[in-house]
């Protein structure tokens, strides 16, 4: 095992590096998800608390308002948007702060700094996992209709999709988190602006004009969204909306991972 | 064989002064990024040029005074942060262990700790589970595995710590000072563990201040001064040079650039004087010693807080004098001037001991240097009852005059009967 210790020059994913210490993808996640639920009497609960909470308030406030969810009894319909929303929003922020609540060990440990941004994200991806059982329990409840074969294809493409697109954006915040703290308060405020232009407590037909539907489809977690719900109908997918969601994640993705490898190398000088 | 590990010329500049001390704000970036003319940032080069090659089975002292290089040097060839020019050629597997519990968490138990730990400096998971009996019987904390960290005591963390890192079996093994800390027993434990690593023919870079230490465990040396190589030849000899080099430097405190602080006040000179008003750098346990401090500033200051640490040849802090616990912050000053500092009895008993000066500004460290002045102490009266006053280790075998202390630093007190 030979390698060189050089001045950075050309920019390179590392991903050999990243290979060899893939079990480190494991150890943070299993960290963090003891280290959240410690002293709490309700642990891992709170994974399924949450999303459930935020459900039962959605469905109260919809009795007020008149917001259409399809086929879908309006409670599937907002928790299947929430637990795709809860791996953006809690995924984004942790990522967005993991080089500094880590520091200690950047400071003294050498491993792709990648890694750590990342679990931030699979963390999420496990409270998702836990949600999901409540979503069985009310898919069992509601019995609405189901396309296996979408359910077996899509709904694996929306979670990628999610987590691609969380982890490119978690990239990009969190290696200008280490040189500007001014991220640390902008990171909430992105993430709550960002709630309201996804299709979570609405659908996202609500949105009438060509113009005004590629704008919105923009955003990844809409695309992801709309592709969770649509295992649960026949109705035609419009790939052009996903497909411009697809894109977006993708180059969300590339910049994020571009910003944070180059400036990867300096953290631990001034985090 | 080619060696195991080849440095070629590396150099590390960091910026230094106030860009230091605080993050800057996005705002100060973009403003500084419209001007026309661009503030200078002040660079400091950590590392000047360093060459040298480790042969397999090598164990390499790296010495030098606070700021040399040494912890920068090994950062960057643990790969936490890249040369700015130069390079390195590693051929083997390398784990470094900078600081010892780096990765503990409060909340994990001690067990839980033991995995993440090792999976840090680089175990796989079944290394961790096979080694896992041997690392918990050298801790010898057995009993509290299953107790969070946060309830440890400091001294367990390190036994845990160390225990982990002692099982690491890499082909190249950097340690900085983690020795350091821990009870005298445990580091013994340590120091038996490392020679078993250095016996199988592993190659080692260890740094640290106690030279029995580095003396004990290796069998080259380099030395570094201010960033730069100065010596590199046997242990021995490298230790020497140290040592003269240590013990003949305080003179010039206004010209020493191994200085930390943003700069705002900086020490000029210290003078220590005995209870005769005779400047002296040895005085006897129980006598008043005076330290003279004098200094420069360009600006006004607020809130400044002055302090004197006295420590040990391994670099132990024992104990310190801080002017805003016993006198309060000082205001105001002119731009340059004499303070004062009186210890009416000195607490140490007879040995060396090397002083430390910082000054803080508010929040801000102005001024902070290592090792200004050194002081020898020899045994003395300390409770004003003509009983001479001794360290116990130094009488073995020698005749019994006086007390003997086993601690270091003598508290006045009083006994009732």
């Amino acid at each position: 095992m030979e390698y060189t210790i050089r001045p950075i020059s050309n920019f390179s994913l590392g991903l050999a590096d990243i290979w060899a210490y893939r079990e480190l993808f494991y150890y943070f996640v299993w960290r963090d998800v003891k280290v959240r639920y410690k002293q709490t009497i309700f642990g891992v609960l709170w994974a399924i608390l949450q999303p459930f909470m935020m459900m039962l308030t959605f469905t109260l406030v919809r009795r007020g308002l008149n917001i259409p969810s399809g086929d879908l009894p309006y409670p599937i319909f907002a928790y299947s948007g929430l637990m795709f929303w809860n791996i953006f929003s809690s995924g984004l922020t942790n990522a967005a702060n993991s080089l500094i609540t880590n520091s200690r060990i950047v400071k003294k440990i050498y491993f792709p700094r990648l890694i750590i941004p990342t679990s931030s994200v699979l963390v999420a991806v496990f409270d998702f996992f836990m949600a999901f059982i409540v979503f069985f329990l009310l898919l069992l409840y509601y019995q609405p209709y189901i396309n296996p074969f979408r359910v077996i294809f899509l709904y694996p493409l929306a979670l990628l999709i999610t987590i691609v697109s969380t982890s490119g954006m978690g990239y990009f915040l969190a290696s200008w988190n280490v040189k500007y703290r001014d991220f640390k308060y902008a990171v909430p405020f992105l993430v709550q602006m960002l709630l309201f232009v996804s299709p979570i407590i609405y659908s996202s037909s609500v949105f009438k004009g060509e113009l005004a539907q590629y704008a919105f489809a923009v955003n990844p977690v809409a695309g992801a969204v709309n592709l969770a719900r649509a295992c649960f109908s026949d109705a035609p997918i419009e790939w052009h909306l996903i497909g411009v969601s697809i894109i977006s994640t993708i180059i969300v993705f590339v910049v994020g991972v571009y910003v944070f490898r180059k400036n990867e190398s300096y953290f631990a000088d001034i985090v | 064989m080619k060696p195991i590990l080849e440095i070629h010329d590396i150099h590390k500049k960091f910026k230094i002064g106030a860009e230091r001390r605080r993050y800057p704000t996005l705002r100060e970036s973009l403003i500084n990024s419209l001007k026309f003319k661009k503030d200078q940032h002040n660079f400091m080069w950590a590392l000047k040029g360093i060459s040298f090659d480790v042969q397999q089975g090598d164990v390499v002292g790296i010495v030098g005074k606070n700021g040399s290089g040494k912890s920068t040097l090994l950062k960057v060839l643990s790969r936490i942060t890249p040369p700015t020019k130069g390079y390195a050629i590693s051929r083997g597997r390398m784990a470094s262990l900078l600081e010892v519990g780096t990765g503990f968490h409060p909340e994990l138990t001690g067990r839980e700790n033991v995995f993440f730990n090792g999976a840090l400096l680089g175990l796989s998971r079944q290394e961790i589970q096979q080694k896992y009996d041997e690392i918990v019987t050298f801790s010898g904390i057995e009993k509290f595995l299953e107790t969070p960290v946060k309830h440890y005591s400091s001294g367990m963390q390190v036994r845990l710590a160390f225990a982990v890192a002692a099982h690491l079996e890499p082909d190249i093994l950097v340690i900085d000072e983690v020795l350091a800390v821990g009870d005298a027993e445990f580091k013994k434990k340590c120091m038996a563990k490392m020679h078993d690593v250095t016996q199988s023919g592993r190659t080692i870079l260890f740094v640290s201040h106690d030279m029995g230490a580095v003396l004990d465990l290796c069998n080259k040396g380099i030395l570094l001064q201010q960033g730069a190589m100065v010596m590199q030849g046997s242990i021995q000899e490298t230790v020497n040079q140290y040592i003269y080099m240590r013990d003949s430097i305080s003179s010039d405190l206004a010209e020493r650039t191994d200085r930390q602080g943003n700069g705002t006040l900086r020490f000029t000179e210290i003078r220590l004087f005995d209870p005769q008003g005779n400047e002296s750098d040895v005085i006897q346990t129980g006598q008043s010693l005076t330290i003279r401090l004098k200094y420069q500033t360009h600006t006004t200051l607020n809130g400044l807080t002055f302090n004197i640490i006295f420590h040990d040849h391994s670099n132990e802090c024992i104990f310190e004098c801080s002017s805003n616990m016993s006198s309060g912050v000082l205001n105001d000053i002119a731009p340059s001037g004499e303070i004062v500092c009186h210890i009416p009895k000195f607490p140490l008993l007879s040995g060396s001991y090397q002083i430390s000066i910082q000054c803080r500004a508010g929040k801000h460290i102005a001024d902070w240097v290592w090792d200004v002045a050194k002081i020898e102490v020899l045994a003395g009266d300390f409770f004003g009852n003509q009983q001479i006053v001794q360290r116990e280790q130094q009488s073995i075998g020698k005749q019994h005059v006086g007390q003997m202390a086993m601690s270091p630093i003598l508290v006045d007190h009083q006994w009732q009967f």
